[in-house]
């Protein structure tokens, strides 16, 4: 249960830096394509990749 | 909410035309009566053009009315783009009467004369400053400066705040939070009830993905079709489902679709036109809709256009 509330208030936090992150980039571009949607898809994968490989291969410690 | 505004006018020919005006900003049209209407509206109805707007809107003559609509959308390549907010200029359009000699925009309604005189001119609602006689600027080539002042309103999608921080943001940045801290407790608990088996698909994963992208679809029909409530899309669209935004040009494109597909108004129109217009280096696109007008309307752009 503490784990799942941690994770929901990690969720939380990443929705606002997402929200940011689009916002920031919407401003500064502006053009019919979501460009900050894309962009924030592509790093939060990325991240998410990295992660997952340092959690698997290199010990970190999982859930 | 809405501008309604009077106004009398001579044409061209010599007439004495009477002309109530009602613009919607909520609804991005309007309606006009002709009170001395059938020979306006049997020479040339109208063509709605938006100022600084280069997606054009429906026009549909019904029962003396002209409706319009807009996009509110406007070109990324305006020459005013680095110097306002894109998406504020593009709430200000206007509807040009018959030879031009009359106009109604969001902001209220001016008489205008293109080659007569102008019998009364009046004004209500109008915030735009009052445009020098004689001179006629080009929509397009209006520098800052020139252009019609509207007052700024703040917008109810906080996505559509001006930069920088202010409280409404603050706030659509808590609802998001709260959604995400939400969504992610219950994503977390489905993943955790329902645990994926090495070497098989992770269903738990797969099935609240779709369920998300299905419910993040619907939601945008349900908002669109709710009284405006701005903070419930960074609650529930971009916290609680999680997922990026759409943008808004795209959004409020659909709601026209939805507005013009649902009018039945709408359905009254025999003619639709699809034309573009390439015009100082802007492609534009024209979609005039006139169900009682002879005559071309997209010819009127060019002319009535100040």
């Amino acid at each position: 249960m503490v784990v799942a509330l941690v994770a929901g208030a990690f969720g939380g936090i990443g929705a606002m830096g997402r929200y940011l992150a689009d916002m920031w980039v919407s401003q500064r571009r502006s053009g019919e394509f979501p460009l900050g949607t894309l962009l924030i898809n592509v790093s939060g994968s990325l991240l998410l990749g990295v992660l997952t490989g340092l959690v698997w291969y290199h010990g970190a410690s999982g859930i | 909410m809405h501008a309604r505004a009077a106004t009398s006018f001579r044409s061209a020919g010599g007439r004495d035309h009477h002309v109530d005006a009602v613009a919607h900003p909520a609804r991005e049209g309007g309606e006009l009566l002709f009170t001395s209407g059938e020979e306006i509206a049997a020479r040339r109805c109208a063509v709605v053009e938006g100022v600084h707007c280069h997606r054009i809107k429906y026009t549909y003559l019904y029962n003396r009315y002209l409706h319009y609509t807009a996009w509110r959308y406007s070109h990324q390549h305006h020459p005013a783009s680095s110097s306002m907010p894109r998406r504020y200029r593009t709430l200000n359009w206007r509807c040009y009467i018959g030879d031009g000699s009359a106009e109604v925009g969001r902001t209220g309604l001016t008489a205008r004369v293109a080659n007569g005189s102008c019998s009364e001119r009046r004004r209500s609602h109008v915030i735009r400053r009052p445009r020098a006689a004689g001179r006629r600027t080009p929509p397009h080539g209006r520098s800052p400066r020139s252009g019609p002042r509207c007052r700024r309103r703040t917008p109810d999608d906080p996505d559509l705040l001006p930069a920088g921080l202010s409280r409404r943001r603050g706030v659509a940045v808590a609802f998001v939070g709260i959604g995400g801290f939400f969504g992610t407790f219950a994503r977390f608990g489905v993943e955790q009830a329902w645990p994926s088996v090495a070497g098989h698909l992770p269903w738990a994963t797969f099935v609240i993905n779709v369920s998300g992208a299905f419910l993040l679809g619907l939601l945008i029909e349900v908002l669109i079709a709710l009284p405006k409530e701005p903070m419930l899309r960074p609650l529930l669209g971009t916290g609680l489902l999680g997922a990026g935004r759409p943008t808004r040009p795209s959004q409020s494109r659909l709601s026209s679709w939805v507005r013009a597909a649902t009018s039945p108004l709408r359905s009254n129109t025999s003619s639709c036109r699809l034309r573009r217009v390439d015009r100082r280096g802007v492609r534009r696109r024209l979609r005039t809709v006139a169900s009682h007008s002879a005559s071309p309307p997209e010819e009127l752009a060019e002319s009535g256009a100040d």
